[in-house]
Order: C-alpha cells, then structure tokens, then sequence
C-alpha cells in the first residue's frame, strides 16, 4: 500500500471513529471543499475527549501533552501523525 | 511579612475592613514559608514564592490601573493564582472569566460589568476593540479602545471579586463577594475536609469556578497544603500520570474526569494517599461511581455549591444519594412553594443560609439579588430537596430550565439568543437530552433552510465551546401549542425520534 493510500484509509477511520464517538451528531459534510478544522465541527471539551480517548482505543495510540496543537487541530493533520507514530512502531 | 508597609495610601484605607483575603494569605505566606504551595509539572512555587507573587501582581495593577473593577482570565496555573490575589490584594476588585469564553463573549462581559480593564494571558485572542496598555511577565493588560463605559452598578466598596454565574438572564451575570465571604467559604470547607499541611490537593476545575475557588484555593492555602495543576490536557493517559506524580491526597474534578480514570484499563490510577475525592454534584454514572468506590475503597464527594452562595455541604459517603451535611456557618429549610416550612423527609424547595453569600450583581440587566432571598434573607434555591432525619441533603431535582453539562450550568436562553441570529433561522429552543452517561446540549431548530454546519458556524464564533449544542434538529416547524408556546410533548417526540439533519 503506498504512503498517500494508508493515509487515506487512516483518514478513513477516523472520520468513522469520530462520527461513532460523537454517537452520530457529527456528520462530515461533503469534503470536496476541503476538511474541516475540528474546531470548526462545534465539538464540545467532553466530545472532544471522548473523540481522543477513542482515538487512542482505535490506534493503540497514547496522546502526550507535547502532541503539537496543530496536530489535533484537523483530520487530515492527526492521520499524518498518527501514520508517523505507527511506522515508529511506537507509542505516543 | 509586612507587605502593606509603604503601599499607597489606598491599600491603607482598604484595611478598614477588618478581615481581609490579602492578610489572611499573607499570614499563610509567612507561616508555611518554604513549604511548597502549588506545582505544576516540574514547576512548584513555595509559600513565601507564592506571597511575592501575589505582591508583584499587586504592584503592578495599582501601578497600571486607577480603579476596579477588572476583568481577569486566569489559566489553571500558578502565576494565575498569583494574579487572581494580587488583584484581589489590590483592591482593585478581579471578576474572574472563564478561561472558555470568546473573544466575543470577553468583550460583552467587560461592557456589563464596566470592567475598567481587561488582564489576560499573552497568546490569548484579544476581543476587537481592545488595546494593549501594559506588560507583565505572560499577562497583558488592555483597555477597550473606545474608553470604558460608566458603570450601571456601582462597585460597593467592599467588594473583593466577582465571579460569575451562568444566570436565567441570557448571559453570564457577575456576582460581588466580599473578603469575609470568601473567608468563611474557605474556612467551612477546609475544616470540614480537615485540610492540613500534608495535604496535596489536584484541582481540575477552573480558577474561576466556585468548586475549584471554594475547595482548592483559600482553603488549601490557608491550611498550608500544597495545590497542584494539571499540565496539560485532560485526557486519561496525562491525567493518570499527574495522579501519580502529585501523589494526590485530595482530588477535585468534574464527573467526566471521574468517568474517564474508571475506564482506565489497568484500574483507577491512584495512590494510597488519596482520602478524598470531590466531585461537582452533576449526574455522575451509577456505574463510575461504583466503579471508582470498588477500585479505591471510597466513595466520591458530591460537592453541593450555589453559585449566589458559595459552598453548602460536605459529604462524607455516609448516605448514599445525598449530598452531605451543612458545612459550619451553613444551614437549609425545605419549604413548599408558599415557603411553609416542611418536616424532614419531606421534599421541597431549598432555602439557603450562609455566611458566604454574594451580596449583589454587578449588573442591572436582570432581577436584582434581593430578589434571590426571601423575608427572613434566606437565599431561595431552584433546587428541589429533602433534609433526612439526621440533617443530610438529598437533591431530588431543579426548578427553571438551567442545563447542567459535565459539571457546567448552561443557561439555555443565553444559546438561544445566539441560534435566532443565524440568517434562516425562525425560532429555537435548547434543552438538555438525556444520552449514556451524559447530558447533550441539544437545540431545536426552526428552519427551511439554514444547515448544522452554519449553525456550528455560527455558535463557535460567539459562544464557548460548552455552550455550542452538540445535537442540531433542524424541523420546518415546531411543535407549539395553541398559546404559540412551544409543546413540551411535541419537542419530547422530536427528541425520540433523534437528530434530524438537513442536507
């Protein structure tokens, strides 16, 4: 699998971990307009951390305080982070 | 340390109070010196550290400000704390923000309460319309542009700080506390926690929240104990690691901090030292609480607060369901509506005597406090309860439409207000629905036309994110009834039938 395609299918779960994680009220729009910021979604501090913590569960992932914002700030940012931290083999 | 030798002569006129927050901690400074009295993260600050801090801060707002009041957004930090009682010490009256609030809501909070200042920490977004006046360390002091507005409400005169309270009103409204407020408030809690030196107490709530104010900051420091921050974010990976490294004695957080530590699958990460955990008196899961009674062998402090009045009980687990007994200086009377006084174990209304009441809003834009208390001073609640043989407080619900989030009181009329400014918006209503585990914030919407997107759009621009509905339904019509009021049955139908989103 390229690097581009296992990006994709990471983004892909994602967005599938983020819509279950919110039980369903946060619905991607179409992103042919690009992906939105998750700011922009109007999660609130709880969703978010129920969004994270299941990140965590999906990846095998551990977040740490020095993650950089801009990497829990979209989608497209937190696949490309976690694609790095999974070829690491480690965990954050 | 006498620190108010050779200060202006305003701080010396202050003192005619009789009992002040500033020399209370000033006198904890001096006595506790070198022990440590906040950490975070590798960062710990002694007393005597803490006391300099507090005098620096001080300085520089009577350097920088003429007069109070001061909007303040302090961080969960320790040079916030600092802050927060150098202005108190200043004389210059800090109403403390939420550290959530936006811009926008920053600025409309300055014009309400004709804060003549605004301190917030660099980096922070700045409200349109502010300028930077001054420097100190990582905080900035700004005045709004166009010069501050004449005050609606004059500060009275012994008024140490404001908090706020989320109100019935629309918006936040800010209440006066007074030096022995705050002071009897601290002193109730601490002993009936029984704080002491060797207490290390990790506080999660904010600086400006009651729970965190009323449990985490004067009592620890006036106790001698060491308060410690959490660095960083609250996920239960970081927050499990901060658990061990303060080896925390005493924990304070809100239920979804609870919720997430049960989960935690090597067990709830805390150590033996841990005697207390307090838990703001929102729906905490059945499940979490058992959770964390078999995992720690103790049960979890529902703290029992009112805003308008500061902390009220202390729970010792004792009573299963109830909120604790009446702190020191505290006491309730259950009343019906007509305010008779009702027996025990009968459920009523909660009437609300303490010695750490607020004593005025420092707006006009809604009911008065006196409004709040009934003949005899007695606050009157929105809280329904029932006092059981032995004096121990059962919540059995809430009157009004106030929505307790995780811990947080929404006022749904404040979301409202926002939502009916969304172009192709008619109407809306906003409510809190029920969901595991926790309460959604949820608006229904009236509309042909407008979509979640916009109306997240919209929210995120001007209200907090707590504030933001987490669950839109967007309807062509809703229910009403025949007054034109909305149906609680037909909005009750709507929310069955669950999110309904337009394209």
């Amino acid at each position: 699998m390229s690097a581009v395609a296992g990006r994709d299918v990471l983004l892909s779960r994602l967005v599938g971990v983020l819509e279950r994680s919110s039980e369903g009220r946060v619905v991607l729009p179409e992103h042919g307009s690009g992906w939105p910021s998750l700011d922009a979604l109007g999660l609130d501090s709880v969703g978010m951390l129920n969004f994270l913590v299941a990140v965590e569960d999906e990846f095998g992932i551990e977040w740490q305080d020095d993650v950089p914002p801009e990497v829990l700030s979209s989608l497209p940012a937190m696949a490309s982070f976690i694609e790095a931290e999974l070829s690491r083999g480690g965990t954050r | 340390m006498s620190a108010l030798a050779g200060q202006p002569s305003e701080m010396a006129a202050s003192m005619r109070f009789a009992e002040r927050i500033g020399e209370n901690l000033r006198e904890a400074c001096h006595g506790f010196a070198a022990r440590p009295a906040m950490r975070m993260g590798a960062e710990e600050w002694s007393y005597q550290e803490l006391g300099a801090g507090v005098e620096r801060f001080r300085d520089w707002l009577l350097a920088e400000t003429t007069e109070g009041p001061i909007l303040l957004v302090p961080r969960n930090e320790p040079s916030s704390v600092a802050m927060v009682f150098g202005a108190i010490d200043s004389g210059r009256a800090p109403l403390l923000a939420d550290p959530a609030w936006t811009p926008v809501e920053l600025a409309e909070v300055v014009r309400r309460s004709a804060a003549r200042a605004l301190v917030l920490r660099k980096g922070s977004a700045v409200p349109a319309g502010f300028v930077l006046r001054a420097e100190n360390g990582g905080y900035q002091l700004l005045t709004a542009e166009a010069g501050a507005e004449p005050s609606a409400v004059a500060l009275r005169e012994d008024t140490a700080f404001g908090r706020f309270t989320s109100g019935t009103t629309g918006f936040p409204r800010c209440l006066q506390f007074s030096d022995a407020a705050a002071l009897a408030a601290a002193r109730g809690w601490a002993e009936a926690a029984r704080l002491s030196p060797g207490d290390r107490v990790l506080c999660l709530a904010t600086l400006n929240n009651g729970l965190c104010f009323n449990t985490s900051l004067l009592p620890v420091f006036l106790s001698g104990g060491l308060l410690a921050f959490h660095a960083g974010r609250v996920l239960p990976s970081s927050l499990e690691k901060s658990l061990i490294a303060v080896d925390a004695t005493v924990f304070v957080a809100f239920p979804f901090a609870y919720d997430l530590l049960v989960k935690r699958p090597a067990g709830v990460p805390v150590g033996p030292a841990l005697r207390l955990a307090v838990s703001l008196a929102a729906p905490l899961a059945g499940s979490t609480r058992e959770g964390w009674r078999q995992a720690t062998g103790r049960s979890i402090c529902d703290y029992y607060g009112v805003a308008e009045v500061g902390p009220c009980t202390f729970n010792d687990g004792s009573v299963p369901d109830s909120v604790g007994r009446p702190l020191a200086g505290v006491s309730f009377t259950i009343t019906d509506e007509a305010g008779l006084e009702l027996p025990a174990g009968e459920t009523g209304l909660i009437r609300i005597r303490t010695r750490s009441m607020a004593f005025d809003y420092l707006d006009r834009e809604g009911p008065p406090f006196a409004a709040n208390l009934d003949e005899e001073g007695r606050y009157v609640s929105r809280d329904i309860g029932m006092l059981d043989a032995t004096g121990h407080l059962v919540l059995k619900g809430r009157r009004g439409r106030m929505i307790n989030v995780a811990g947080r009181k929404i006022d749904p009329v404040e979301v409202e207000a926002v939502v009916r400014q969304v172009p192709g918006v008619n109407d809306v209503f906003v409510c809190g629905d029920e969901s595991p585990g926790r309460t959604i914030l949820a608006a229904y919407v009236e509309s042909e036309s407008v979509t979640r997107e916009q109306l997240v759009a919209f929210c995120v621009a001007r209200l907090a994110a707590y504030k933001v509905p987490q669950d839109f339904v967007i309807v062509p019509r809703l229910p009403r009834s025949s007054t034109g009021k909305f149906s609680a049955p037909g909005i009750r139908a709507l929310q069955q039938e669950g999110t309904t989103c337009l394209p």
